[in-house]
């Protein structure tokens, strides 16, 4: 109950190869967890006029109801749908009336709910919050309306746009046991078979305050804080009995897997390899974040400057070390430049992805990755926004809020050798899925 | 209070019976006074050339924007060439100075920074954002990108190949072919009519000798700005303007003049069938107004009113009420020669024609009464909220001078900005709206597959001109392919 503060008197730094060594202000922040379980986090910042505030609920698209798929994202789009307190699109009132911003998200393993208002409204979106936490209840009116929208949002992510179906297919194929498999935004079906009465299981199995997170950043007096969050959220009830775990373990693959589908929006032909990686807690995380960055972060990026640039076979080139909370999944997604076949590009990508895991970089390289991922984090701070989902983040997925800041100074010393040996293990042959996503009209020609 | 907030919770739920007198019921807490935002002073100075410098000291993070600006856009594209300043933007990082195309990318990713370089209406520009400690070596390199880029052939085709492989991918998109549709309806031939990026016609034309001549004839120091943010004093950023680009001669040949813009003319509604289109997009718009208007102010409220936020009324039909969109917002554009408003959004195929009709009644409505004050304060509160959220970063700042400063608008706007948007009376939103926004004088496209909404078209647009994908040609002002079928 009592607050922690975690002290960081030594300053961060980062050497730039050959240059003067550039320094970061810790965040210093405090934590307490309150009786109920609630996980309370605080970084004051008087810099700002504004503070941000971040609700994290444990669940993610991984725990939709079995039949439900979409249903976590669905339930993200309820929780601004009223309470019994509160009319429908309260947080706007809240928020965006006020000069103020509110908006969620929901991820594999997460869904996160986040507002920006001037300072002096920070009471009333506390308030707000735990209403919501504690006493959601939606009619079904809104409940329909809510929904359509959110049909239209798979519409416009996933229908309209080239290659949405080619990207959620390559989550469904890359995965055969785990949850995972099942995209975020679900499937018309199976959103149209979500009733209220799930709504209001999903709400009482998992929007519990122990299995959520608040984090405060910006302009407010931490004992007025801690005051306020007494108020408001310690009242709400701990349930009893533990928050039920997607308990499924996705087997290791055996060998390589090669399928391929036609789709109608597809302009340029597309190529997506995948492998299975490691937790996002796996102590070879950073060392795959400076990977992705080498491999296709920048201009000069491996993939970048041969599959792009030097030989233009691709219109364009992407990799995602994605780490979630169970594993990773690492995906190359290639567009192909007009022209160019599809063997071919596939066969230039696999060398360049054989060629890195074989021999480890020059250190230059590995150097420019760690500056350019160092400049991001930088970015991040300028804003309460930044800081509070960087603290949550570090909190909440990576099991350590410290690592907000430690992690700055353990990417600085990511080396040639690290990297290498986190992905030697993992760009494998047997552990390798390559995909296709082909316009229609290559149904009838020969590739 | 307290105890009938934790009674309420157990009872969450459970309790539809149970309900609480009206009027105990928990509401939120009141508001605390309001904090002042705190705007640093920009400082500026113009070089002996006449390249305007901007400088905003932010001490803290050890960060740095420095913001190059040509005072010339994609207006500027000579004709038959669209997209020409965005493909000169492009390649100013595809080897400059001494360097290479990947030496330039390798430099300035080795400091950790990024060079962004665009083309915008009005203005094209090369940001440069980095650790401050880094700050003189990216300069370099931004100096090399703006004031002497190597356009070598090579690098001219390589691009016009990806700028062509991108378009492919870009027009199957129903909402960038609506955009590109509109915008020739609205404006005609030019000076806004094309789309920045250019189409696949004219992007194949585009020769080598015309960037060199675009870039020859506008980055000249007496049609740029450059606004620095971050960790660094005012004196430093001038020294460094100096430095960098104080040696920088204007040609000796006069600026051209800009050509005026010649909007397009009469409302219509063209529908561009889309056989395999997932979801249709719906753009309604028309030309508005300049950026130094006497009513740009009006005009900016009476968009954030329709279509700036979530809460905006056009959401508020669209999304909230009818569950018929994933989202709807209106823009406006307003540029030097020219300007225009824009509401948008995308939709299940078989509401397209409804969607339109609520746009336009919406515009309708803005025009009929003035705003009630309980609406008007609450979304000008969306509008200088986000300002000042904008402004916390430096790439925020870097924007909203360099923006001022190209459309040559006094600097103490930045300031100003929150108590000018807040002094908009209601009538003077009526009154724009009904002057600028009829939504019987809107364009209307639809982009989305026809078929699935023909009958309402026919009973609420019996106007409309489809026009089937394959026969698109945003070059031509009627949009259609020259040979193909009416």
């Amino acid at each position: 109950m009592r607050p922690f503060l975690f002290f960081s008197f030594l300053a961060l730094t980062a050497m730039v190869h050959g240059a003067e060594p550039v320094s970061v202000p810790p965040l210093a922040f405090t934590h307490r967890t309150l009786a109920n379980g609630l996980d309370v986090y605080a970084a004051p910042d008087h810099t700002t006029p504004n503070v941000a505030i971040h609700v994290w609920y444990h669940v993610g698209s991984k725990d939709d109801p079995a039949g439900r798929s979409g249903f976590a994202h669905l339930f993200e789009h309820i929780m601004f749908k009223g309470t019994r307190h509160t009319k429908p699109e309260t947080m706007d009132r809240l928020t965006e009336d006020v000069g103020g911003i509110n908006n969620a998200f929901t991820a594999d393993d997460v869904t996160v709910y986040h507002e920006i208002v001037p300072a002096h409204h920070l009471e009333r979106l506390l308030w707000a919050e735990a209403d919501r936490m504690a006493a959601l209840k939606v009619d079904a009116h809104n409940f329909q309306s809510e929904r359509e929208v959110v049909k239209e949002e798979y519409l416009q992510s996933v229908e309209a746009e080239p290659y949405g179906r080619f990207g959620e297919d390559i989550i469904k194929k890359s995965f055969v046991v785990h949850p995972y498999q099942r995209p975020t935004i679900g499937t018309i079906a199976e959103l149209n078979a979500a009733t209220l009465e799930d709504v209001r299981a999903f709400h009482n199995t998992y929007y519990r305050s122990d299995n959520a997170t608040l984090v405060v950043v910006g302009d407010f007096q931490p004992a007025q804080l801690d005051a306020w969050v007494d108020k408001y959220f310690a009242p709400i009830p701990r349930p009893a009995g533990p928050v039920p775990r997607v308990t499924a373990r996705e087997p290791a693959r055996t060998r390589e897997q090669r399928c391929r589908e036609f789709y109608p929006n597809v302009p340029l032909p597309a190529v997506a390899v995948t492998y299975l990686g490691p937790a996002a807690r796996s102590a070879d995380a950073l060392a795959l974040e400076v990977a992705q960055e080498m491999l296709a972060g920048g201009n000069s990026s491996r993939l970048y400057q041969r599959l792009v640039y030097e030989k233009q076979l691709a219109q364009s080139v992407e990799f995602q070390a994605d780490l979630r909370e169970d594993m990773g999944l690492l995906v190359f997604r290639v567009v192909l430049a007009h022209g160019r076949s599809v063997a071919q590009v596939e066969r230039a990508l696999l060398a360049e992805i054989r060629r890195f895991a074989a021999r480890p970089a020059g250190e230059a390289e590995v150097a420019k990755a760690r500056n350019r991922l160092l400049t991001d984090r930088l970015h991040e701070r300028e804003t309460c926004q930044g800081k509070a989902a960087a603290l949550a983040q570090a909190a909440v997925v990576l099991g350590d809020p410290r690592r907000v800041d430690t992690d700055l100074t353990r990417l600085q010393s990511v080396t040639a050798a690290d990297v290498q040996r986190a992905v030697r293990t993992i760009f494998t042959e047997q552990n390798r899925l390559v995909f296709e996503g082909l316009p229609e009209t290559m149904k009838e020609t020969k590739r | 209070m307290k105890a009938h907030f934790i009674l309420l919770v157990l009872l969450a739920w459970g309790a539809s019976v149970l309900r609480a007198a009206e009027g105990q019921l928990p509401t939120p807490p009141a508001p605390a006074e309001p904090r002042e935002m705190k705007l640093p002073q920009p400082a500026e100075k113009t070089l002996a050339n006449g390249l305007r410098v901007v400088v905003v000291e932010r001490p803290g993070l050890p960060l740095l924007s420095a913001e190059f600006a040509i005072k010339s856009g994609g207006e500027v594209d000579p004709p038959e060439a669209a997209g020409a300043m965005s493909m000169l933007s492009t390649l100013l990082m595809r080897g400059a100075g001494q360097r290479s195309a990947r030496q330039l990318a390798e430099a300035i990713e080795a400091l950790g920074g990024a060079i962004d370089t665009g083309a915008g209406w009005d203005a094209t520009s090369a940001r440069l954002t980095i650790m401050s400690p880094h700050a003189a070596a990216g300069l370099q390199l931004l100096k090399d990108a703006v004031r002497r880029p190597t356009l070598a052939s090579a690098e001219v085709e390589r691009l016009r190949a990806e700028t062509l492989d991108e378009l492919r991918v870009t027009m199957e998109e129903p909402g960038t072919l609506a955009r590109a549709a509109l915008a020739r309806l609205i404006f005609g031939e030019e000076p806004y009519g094309h789309p920045l990026q250019g189409t696949p016609k004219s992007v194949a034309r585009i020769t080598r000798a015309q960037l060199v001549k675009l870039h020859a004839t506008y980055f000249r120091p007496d049609n740029a700005v450059l606004v620095f943010a971050g960790k660094l004093t005012a004196a430093q950023g001038f020294a460094w303007a100096e430095q960098f680009f104080g040696d920088w001669q204007n040609p000796v040949t006069p600026l051209p003049p800009g050509r005026p813009a010649a909007p397009g003319g009469k409302p219509r509604t063209v529908i561009i069938d889309m056989p395999t289109a997932g979801q249709a997009a719906v753009l309604v718009g028309r030309a508005a107004i300049t950026r130094k208007a006497p009513d740009y102010l009006p005009g900016l409220v009476a968009n954030t009113v329709l279509g700036g936020g979530y809460s905006a009324r056009l959401n508020a039909e669209i999304r909230v009420k009818r569950g018929l969109t994933y989202g709807a917002r209106s823009e406006l554009g307003a540029w030097r020669r020219g300007g225009c408003f824009v509401a948008a959004a995308q939709t299940r195929n078989s509401a397209g024609p409804e969607v339109a009709t609520l746009m336009r009644a919406e515009l309708d409505r803005l025009g009929a009464q003035p705003v009630p004050a309980d609406e008007l304060n609450p979304r000008t509160s969306t509008l200088t909220g986000a300002y000042g959220r904008a402004l916390e970063t430096n790439n925020g700042f870097v924007s909203e001078l360099a923006h001022r400063a190209v459309q040559e608008l006094p600097l103490s706007t930045l300031q100003a900005f929150p108590a000018d948007v807040r002094a908009v009376k209601p009538e003077a939103v009526q009154t724009f709206a009904r002057e600028h926004l009829r939504g019987a004088d809107t364009c209307v496209v639809i982009a989305g597959k026809a078929e699935d909404f023909r009958a309402s078209l026919e009973r609420t647009f019996q106007d409309a001109v489809v026009i089937p994908q394959k026969d698109l040609d945003l070059e031509a002002l009627d949009l259609r392919a020259p040979g193909s079928n009416r």
